[in-house]
């Protein structure tokens, strides 16, 4: 242990010494003027790099800093004295002693006539686009455009009027508004890995589209409109609902994966309209997935909105009081050693920390989160062992990569952004040992049997920064144990710096992460097995009841906020908050705690979750020492360090443990994913099938499969 | 005496009784007073700005009063608060869903 210690304290010297030894490193510097006013950039930076770092307003349309750069909007044309004519400021590196000049007569004449260039084929239907309010094109229209209008259409012709495009049940395309920037375009081939956009023709006659009839659909394919700087793309399930100055915010986590992806959720009237990205450098760049997206009409689906009992076949409606009384009853009369909580996915850390507590003073350890895990001696101490050991952003830097068991394009597309991000601009060789699944990479598949580890050794061998990612849904098979000693053998010959965490997991549930480090236990429905509860608390765990059903007579209290299949077995069902209702707080993947802010009051009669067990618990004549979020989160403060601290990311410790604690066992031996394709993706779990867009989405998945394009 | 009747008295037999029962009656409305405008209440009181502060109140409540300008809800108010107390406890808060 103390070795491990010093091992550790010696990495973190290595880091800061190796930190300080890249800061002396510094990349040549130049001068350059903007506007007589001197600025050093660095010498790769680009004209309008330099305009953004100083902000300095500076038009652009085609420019995106996360996409290859185009060039062909020109609206940042800028003279540059000294070059007899304008240049584009995206695509053009800075030069010693440059005098840019923004401001120029020529500059902005440039510029007003290119605004009136592209508003002579754009429709003026603004009060019926999505896109107004937040519309790139009305925003410099307004700031650098003419007040007045020379176009006149004296022969009538009207227009350029474009076919509009298919592109599936989730995005509009209005092609007669399109500027042709080519964002989507470069966005859909960069970084969805998908080339189904594309254009055809030239100048005037360009057309931005599909070549054949064919639907886009992509895990992120919603921030193709996000990135469309004028209503040409625009969200149908958002369509005409409302517009961007009447809608609140509030920021939040998206929890459909375990990514910890930051969502701004829009609302207005208490109602949730849209969920949109929010930036993160080091998570989601500024991408989100289409579930994190468009599940959200699944928060308005079957939701419980009153208290409710069992009598006879029926749940019938009830008053808080009675409920928590009957339910307190049952608590009181069941045998508290062996009273079990599961909780579902969406579970933030108050109710899980508010739950164990719960249950604790009632004298009962049978806590679990539904997703099994019992591959290592350590169970959960290690947290190494089940999450990911590496810091999101730094999946650029990986030169080989290894998928066991997983499809991170389903199971976390934002993190396979930045897998793709390391294939596209690392060289990053990717290995598969599972299935043949869809990545939007390319792969080598080393065979589905976890014998064909044994292959993987040879190829990650020599690799400076090489990366393994194991899906948790295999951790739960028998083939847990053999598949991470194998893994662990493998990291163990690499040569690779301490800092730098190999054997990465990839969870699927966004409570996964924060049960965990509260004390809850994997393997609800192993424990259901071993010993029969005296009564079920059930937090918003729908999955596992499909497989397993409480005995009669045992009693089944359900909390939660989606009736499905743990409310048709309930007893006596309490009705929560979503996660746009409560907030709360939530642990990534990388053990990264964030906080989630409440956008809309609970419908009906629902209270937060961590509020109806502390009510509970108060019925049941268990005293617990919170009574507001305040004293709650001082409570989990105490529980763990990490539930205070929040947004940072943390190194784990012990990673080599993980491999020495396996259990050993022999699994089955065959590798399997249950996310292969697109049309798995959208509807996975009770929350997204709840969502009448994700269905629509999933048939247009498998249409998509069964077209003669599907291939092209 | 033709006209007249003799009545047995309600409670005084000569003026001189009426008239103390008069004053005392005075005096009971008097001896109310400090509880109407709270000056028991505020008898703790030593910081004079404070006094003078609730003085000044305490004329403008009077004139209010006197003018007719607080209406009936406003005076009854002093002896019964009309406005629902909120639960302060957590099962009270919770039930009542308030928050």
């Amino acid at each position: 242990m103390l070795k491990n210690f010093s091992k550790l304290l010696k990495c973190r010297c290595f880091q800061s010494t190796s930190f300080r030894l890249q800061q002396q490193q510094t990349v040549p510097e130049v001068e350059v003027f903007i506007n007589g006013r001197s600025v050093t950039v660095p010498s790769y930076f680009t004209i309008l790099q330099t305009l953004r770092r100083e902000r300095v307003t500076f038009p652009s349309f085609c420019y995106h800093e996360r996409l290859s750069i185009a060039g062909n909007c020109r609206m940042c044309l800028v003279q540059i004295e000294g070059m007899a004519k304008l240049q584009i400021a995206c695509a053009l590196n800075v030069g010693k002693g440059m005098k840019i000049r923004t401001n120029s007569e020529k500059t902005m004449l440039a510029q007003e006539s290119v605004l009136e260039f592209l508003l002579i084929n754009h429709p003026l239907d603004c009060p019926i686009c999505d896109q107004g309010g937040e519309c790139d094109l009305q925003d410099l229209s307004m700031r650098f455009g003419n007040d007045r209008s020379r176009f006149t259409d004296i022969h009538f012709s009207g227009k350029r009027a474009v076919e509009d495009k298919d592109l599936g049940p989730l995005i509009r395309a209005e092609m007669n508004r399109c500027i042709h920037c080519t964002r989507c375009i470069r966005f859909s081939s960069q970084v969805c890995g998908l080339d189904v956009l594309g254009t055809a023709g030239r100048g005037a006659d360009m057309l931005v589209g599909t070549y054949v009839d064919k639907m886009f659909l992509s895990e992120l394919s919603g921030n193709i409109i996000d990135l469309c700087p004028v209503g040409a793309l625009t969200a149908i399930p958002y369509m005409f609902k409302a517009r961007p100055w009447e809608v609140r915010k509030a920021n939040s986590i998206d929890v459909t994966d375990a990514t910890g992806t930051n969502i701004v959720v829009n609302f207005r009237f208490d109602r949730v309209l849209r969920v949109l990205p929010r930036e993160h450098e080091e998570i989601n760049q500024e991408w989100l997935s289409d579930k994190g997206r468009w599940a959200i009409d699944s928060l308005e689906m079957q939701r419980l909105v009153t208290p409710m009992q069992r009598v006879n076949t029926c749940l019938c409606p009830l008053d808080w009081d009675s409920a928590l009384n009957i339910a307190a009853g049952l608590i009181k009369c069941a045998n508290p050693k062996n009273i079990m909580a599961i909780a579902g996915p969406h579970c933030n850390v108050e109710t899980l920390v508010a739950a164990k507590d719960f249950l604790n003073m009632l004298g009962s350890e049978h806590t679990y989160v539904e997703r099994g895990m019992n591959y290592s001696k350590s169970n959960t101490d290690l947290k190494a062992g089940f999450s990911l050991n590496v810091n999101m952003k730094d999946i650029v830097k990986a030169d080989r990569i290894l998928l066991v068991g997983t499809n991170p394009r389903f199971e976390a597309p934002v993190l396979n952004a930045w897998i793709r991000q390391a294939y596209r601009t690392n060289e990053c060789d990717i290995f598969v040992v599972g299935p043949c699944c869809d990545y939007n990479y390319h792969v080598n598949y080393l065979g589905a049997d976890v014998d064909c580890l044994s292959n993987a050794a040879s190829a990650l061998q020599g690799a400076k920064r090489p990366l393994i990612f194991v899906g948790i849904s295999q951790l739960e098979t028998a083939n847990g144990g053999p598949i991470m000693s194998t893994l662990s053998k493998i990291v163990a010959s690499l040569k690779v710096g301490s800092d730098w965490g190999v054997l990465n997991i990839i969870t699927r549930d966004a409570s996964f992460a924060g049960a965990l480090e509260a004390g809850w236990k994997p393997g609800a429905l192993e424990a259901v097995e071993k010993n029969v509860p005296s009564l079920v608390l059930s937090l918003g765990a729908d999955e596992s009841f499909y497989d397993w059903k409480p005995p009669a007579g045992i009693p089944f209290i359900y909390i939660g906020f989606q009736g499905d299949r743990s409310s048709e077995l309930a007893t006596i069902v309490l009705p929560g908050c979503a996660y746009t209702e409560s907030g709360g707080l939530y642990l990534n993947m990388e053990g990264r705690s964030q906080y989630a802010m409440p956008a809309v009051t609970p419908p009906g009669m629902a209270r937060p979750d961590w509020k109806i067990i502390r009510a509970l618990a108060e019925y049941s004549d268990v005293c617990m020492p919170y009574k507001n979020l305040d004293s709650l989160h001082s409570r989990m403060g105490q529980i763990s360090p990490n539930f205070t601290c929040l947004g940072c990311y943390q190194q784990k410790v012990f990673p080599d443990l993980v491999g020495q604690l396996v259990t050993p066992a022999k699994g089955t031996g065959c590798i399997d994913i249950d996310m292969k394709t697109l049309k798995d993706y959208y509807c996975s779990d009770v929350f997204t099938y709840n969502s009448s867009t994700m269905i629509k989405a999933q048939k247009a998945a498998v249409e998509l499969a069964r077209s003669s394009y599907a291939r092209i | 005496m033709a006209g007249c009747k003799a009545v047995r008295p309600l409670m005084s037999t000569d003026f001189n009784e009426a008239h103390r029962r008069v004053i005392g009656l005075y005096r009971a409305f008097y001896r109310y007073i400090p509880y109407i405008e709270y000056f028991y209440r505020n008898a703790c009181v030593t910081d004079i700005r404070v006094i003078d502060m609730l003085v000044m109140k305490g004329y403008m409540e009077y004139k209010e009063v006197d003018h007719m300008w607080q209406q009936k809800g406003h005076v009854i108010a002093h002896w019964k608060p009309s406005a629902e107390i909120k639960p302060q406890d957590f099962i009270g808060k919770f039930l009542a869903g308030i928050d």
